[in-house]
């Protein structure tokens, strides 16, 4: 068995000159939560599409659970649940019907699960979808994936419309099932405080290109913020090659890098004669310094 | 061995059986087959006793409809086939659900299209049952004279000559005087197996008429967006030879049309069978371009 429940390498896709995907080269390891973090139009969606099946890259190649997407077969769909940004499903169908309907074509389907999220975000079964709030939807959406018992989960904007209780309680399914054991999930989220409280690995995406793929932790641990001030001899001349991003002020310079080890900063700071002060950054704040960096 | 996507539940879902009660479901049923029995029928009853049997008397009278109610026809064909197999053309979201199940593509497709088919051909199927119990058809001299110098149909002697090679093991002991109501005698040809000739005619060229439907939806569903212009111009692009053909040629279509009866009278057996060796092609080909469908 592979170690990566998704592997791609060097795929692009575009929509006409608009490059949504460049040169993608993911990885997610089996048992993993991975957040994958894009501002809008970043290429999110259409990654995680490509993952799904629904678009084929122009260039690349693309392994999910070992198999490439365009060759998914019935058994490699039981293992793979989606939950789409925009998921509508069909208004003219009870809930239970919809219910009855999916299960039909899947053998493992869990009907505890299915009971459980009913009653834990109070669906009433006998309604028509249409007749649903879009959160109320997307939870069905979302027991339709969990019901399935997939080996890999790929959620797009999850937690879109629903209420602060309905996403902590979504969340707290979703750990629920990955709990078990080989199960990875993939997670896009504007919500960084969510992907931060369940996600292991993060990547980040701007402009179609894979910033960062890290462990979180990893992540948290070494990308950090640095204040310059002090410059004996002005800072026209101060650089840092490894920075994310770089601002300057009059007599200050903000620089957002990867601290490598305990001497970069006091390298730094020798060399350009200066001092420093290090703060410490939380996802959201990493998230925003290396997607400026992208687009300044 | 390769799994089955099981055709059952997808059949009730194109049926939409899980969409409304019994009781509105089964007067529906009913009013659904009656509409689609009656409009099947109506069309031989025009022919055996709305026009006394008489083809030319037929072909004179309805000759002149039949182009536009099969263009009628064809729209509606294009309007469900577009719905069901062209993803801009219908809702994309509900395809997005259907493409990330466990459902192959193919299976998806052949249940629509097999609906599809039964819905729209299968008004054309009783009537062949009909036909084998139904007078034969005749040709009158009388009524070919008098249709001779109108406008709208084939010369006589042509008219005659034609008839007498489309049916020709019947001619030479089915020709017979009849005396008309101005006591005028006429020839009357007899044209044994003519109903049923013209029931299949109808169900060959619908049979033809939704496999071009076909064809066209297949190669058309990868670049109909869901934008407004590339939607109309997938609807009307088909009917724009049609909307020429009815105002230009509308003097010759009644000739064209017992032409098109006449060409399929004399060479059935080879028409039927390419016809029938045409449907697993185009089923093949569409299902494949279905299966490599973008969802974007």
């Amino acid at each position: 068995m592979d170690t990566y429940m998704i592997e791609t390498k060097n795929v692009s896709r575009s929509f006409g000159r608009n490059r949504a995907v460049q040169n993608l080269n993911l990885r997610v390891r089996r048992g993993c939560i991975y957040g994958f973090l894009g501002r809008n139009g970043a290429g999110k969606t259409t990654a995680l599409k490509m993952l799904a099946g629904l678009l084929w890259p122009d260039a690349g190649e693309i392994r999910v659970n070992g198999v490439a997407p365009a060759k998914f077969t019935v058994e490699d769909r039981w293992k793979i649940g989606y939950v789409s940004e925009k998921q509508i499903l069909e208004p003219g169908l009870r809930v239970d019907a919809l219910i009855r309907f999916t299960s039909q074509f899947y053998p493992d389907w869990d009907v505890g699960v299915c009971e459980r999220i009913l009653r834990r975000f109070k669906i009433d079964p006998t309604r028509r979808i249409g007749a649903l709030s879009q959160g109320t939807a997307r939870q069905v959406a979302f027991l339709l994936a969990l019901a399935q018992k997939p080996d890999l989960l790929i959620l797009d904007e999850p937690a879109a419309n629903l209420d602060v209780v309905a996403r902590r309680d979504f969340l707290d399914e979703m750990l629920g099932l990955l709990r078990e054991e080989g199960k990875t999930a993939v997670l896009s989220s504007h919500i960084l405080s969510d992907v931060e409280r369940v996600a292991d690995e993060i990547g980040i995406i701007a402009r179609g290109t894979l910033k960062i793929s890290e462990p979180l932790d990893q992540l948290k641990e070494t990308v950090k913020q640095a204040r310059f001030y002090g410059f004996a001899r002005g800072l026209d001349a101060f650089e840092v090659p490894e920075a994310f991003r770089l601002t300057k002020s009059r007599e200050e310079a903000l620089a957002t890098l990867r601290i490598k080890d305990e001497t970069t900063l006091p390298r730094l700071a020798a060399a350009h004669q200066c001092q420093y002060e290090l703060i410490h950054l939380n996802l959201e704040d990493i998230f925003v310094e290396i997607v400026r960096e992208g687009e300044e | 061995m390769k799994t089955r996507t099981p055709w059952w539940p997808l059949l009730r879902s194109e049926l939409l059986l899980d969409h409304f009660p019994m009781v509105p479901l089964v007067l529906g049923g009913v009013y659904c087959l009656a509409v689609w029995f009656v409009s099947g029928w109506s069309l031989l009853h025009t022919l055996t006793h709305g026009c006394r049997g008489d083809i030319a008397l037929f072909f004179n009278l309805v000759g002149d409809f039949i182009f536009p109610v099969s263009c009628g026809w064809l729209f509606i064909a294009l309007m469900l086939t577009g719905i069901i197999t062209v993803p801009g053309f219908s809702r994309l979201e509900t395809y997005e659900f259907y493409f990330t199940r466990a459902i192959a593509r193919r299976s998806l497709f052949r249940v629509k299209m097999t609906v599809l088919a039964v819905m729209l051909l299968g008004p054309f199927v009783p009537n062949m049952f009909i036909a084998l119990g139904t007078p034969d058809l005749v040709l009158n001299s009388g009524t070919v004279e008098a249709l001779g110098g109108l406008r709208t149909t084939l010369p006589d002697a042509e008219r005659l000559g034609s008839y007498l090679r489309a049916f020709p093991g019947n001619h030479p002991e089915v020709v017979r005087l009849v005396r008309s109501s101005a006591n005028v005698d006429t020839l009357e040809i007899k044209l044994p197996c003519a109903t049923l000739v013209y029931a299949g005619w109808l169900l060959w060229g619908g049979t033809i008429g939704l496999l071009a439907v076909q064809t066209y939806c297949a190669f058309m569903a990868r670049h109909v967006t869901r934008r407004l212009w590339s939607v109309m111009t997938f609807v009307a692009l088909p009917f724009l030879p049609a909307a020429f053909v009815l105002i230009y040629l509308h003097d010759l279509m009644p000739a064209v049309v017992e032409s098109s009866f006449l060409f399929f009278a004399r060479n059935e057996t080879w028409l039927v069978l390419a016809a029938v060796a045409a449907i697993p092609m185009v089923q093949w080909w569409a299902e494949r371009r279905f299966n490599e469908l973008e969802i974007s």
